[in-house]
């Protein structure tokens, strides 16, 4: 057990972190620190996306493929193929990212990212995944992926998204 | 077990860092007002729900809870202060691989089970909704230092104790932390008893409440179950007369029928009258339970006599 600075490394703003989340983000940088290691993970949003509410993800990219979304939360209650990380990779989902604060808390580190591709049979690639976040919206009691029209209830997600102010 | 002492001091100023400090999660140094995070990879990180009812509201919940017609005059009078509990519920992630995923389905899944931390029948909690409670309020990290004097119970039981993963998944990921719940434990002296009432703070719905039961209010139910006796007694005497001719009929049997209806009746009504009574509210069902009744009481011993008599053959041609 240790006590250590919560500062973002670069900018020393404080950073949203949760108890036993591998990963706390910095809401001014465009980087993740891990608390066990103080390793910074750099971060990414698609270009031009501003909005508040927002899920990481960890992309792989992959040669000649279509690049590996897996999701750095956890959905409860998606028992199939429908999780939204999956309907991403088979969407073929590619947007233009910029380096950008996250935004958002995750749930899994990058090498437990791998082994769940992995345990899905997908190949990870060689290179290490990037950090990104996609912007969400609230409906109700839900939360509503734009692009790909994923909905689900806000409490079924961990961490849930950070609400703004 | 290994056992370390640890530095809990603020690694900016060196200020001294609360109790909290030890805890997983974040944490603001009280000397410098840094941010921190204690990293700890073998404790559970812990958050609390603050309470959303107050002592009063509790307090008159459960005074609605008591109201009862079989309760003694002047009860519950007024209840003591009551007293905050914080209970601690596992609320446990994880990631798992089902062993049996057909084509198409993900072979992973994520799970969250939300369970008790331990097992106290008294303060009623097979009612607590751990879904909704925890659902619902919002969470602070836990900090022994703000909860006064607030009883905290800790877990009892493990998280593979109290919510194992299903039987024949493997886990690929856990997290788990401990969320205290808090509770109004609300008391009431009455001759010389304690009686209480536990509400949960959150919704202000009672879990579980106990009453006494005045004997006398138990008399009218005795009453009523000596009528076919005083029926009997009191019988014309053509009715008499067909009994009579029944006897004589049926003889031996007819007379154990009769014993044992007489018994019977006598057995329930001494019951009614013979033990302590309390009334109790758990969730939304309300029952009388006789306090200080044995399992079986002689007379129910003895009405059951001809049944035990009757399997015993039986029982002993089976072995």
């Amino acid at each position: 057990m240790k006590v250590q600075l919560a500062r973002c490394p670069d900018c020393a703003a404080a950073l949203d972190a949760q108890a036993v989340r591998p990963l706390a983000c910095c809401p001014r940088c465009p980087c993740a620190v891990a608390l066990a290691d103080g390793a910074r993970q750099p971060s990414f949003r698609p270009r031009g996306d501003g909005a508040p509410l927002r899920l990481a993800f960890y992309l792989f990219d992959r040669e000649s493929r279509p690049p590996l979304w897996i999701a750095a939360f956890r959905c409860f209650q998606q028992a199939t193929r429908a999780d939204l990380d999956a309907l991403l990779t088979a969407a073929g989902h590619a947007p233009i990212l910029e380096p950008a604060p996250l935004g958002a808390l995750c749930a899994r580190s990058p090498e437990q990212a791998a082994r769940v591709a992995l345990e899905r049979q997908h190949d990870p690639g060689r290179c290490a995944p990037r950090l990104v976040s996609l912007a969400v919206f609230h409906d109700s009691d839900s939360v509503v992926e734009p692009v790909t029209g994923w909905r689900v209830l806000r409490s079924l997600l961990a961490p849930a998204p950070i609400e703004p102010g | 077990m290994k056992r370390r002492v640890v530095h809990l001091g603020c690694p900016a100023c060196g200020g001294r860092l609360p109790r909290r400090a030890s805890l997983p999660g974040p944490i603001a140094c009280p000397s410098c007002g840094s941010p921190l995070v204690t990293v700890a990879s073998e404790a559970s990180a812990r958050s609390l729900l603050r309470p959303q009812v107050s002592a009063d509201e509790a307090r008159a919940a459960a005074l609605v809870a008591w109201r009862h017609p079989l309760a003694p005059p002047g009860f519950p009078g007024r209840p003591e202060t009551p007293r905050l509990l914080y209970v601690a519920l596992w609320e446990v992630e994880r990631t798992v691989a089902r062993p049996r995923a057909r084509a198409g389905e993900d072979p992973l899944l994520d799970v969250r089970s939300r369970e008790l931390s331990f097992w106290r029948p008294e303060l009623g909690l097979t009612d607590l909704d751990c879904e909704a409670v925890l659902d619902a309020a919002g969470r602070e990290p836990f900090d022994l230092d703000t909860v006064g004097d607030a009883i905290v119970l800790d877990p009892v039981r493990s998280v593979r104790d109290a919510a194992p993963p299903a039987p024949g998944v493997r886990v690929l990921e856990e997290r788990a932390e401990v969320v205290h719940v808090p509770l109004w434990r609300v008391r009431c002296r009455h001759r010389g008893d304690a009686w209480e009432a536990v509400v949960d703070a959150t919704s202000g719905r009672v879990l579980c409440a106990r009453a006494p039961v005045e004997r006398s209010a138990r008399l009218g139910a005795a009453l009523a179950l000596l009528v076919p006796l005083a029926l009997l007694a009191g019988a014309p005497p053509a009715v008499l007369r067909f009994y009579g001719e029944l006897l004589v009929r049926t003889q031996l049997l007819f007379v154990l029928a009769l014993l044992f209806v007489v018994a019977g009746c006598l057995s329930e009504a001494w019951d009614r009258i013979r033990f302590r009574h309390e009334w109790r509210v758990e969730g939304p069902r309300t029952s009388l339970v006789a306090v200080n009744r044995p399992d079986e009481t002689r007379l129910q011993w003895l009405a059951r006599l001809p049944f035990r008599l009757l399997n015993r053959p039986l029982l002993t041609s089976r072995e």
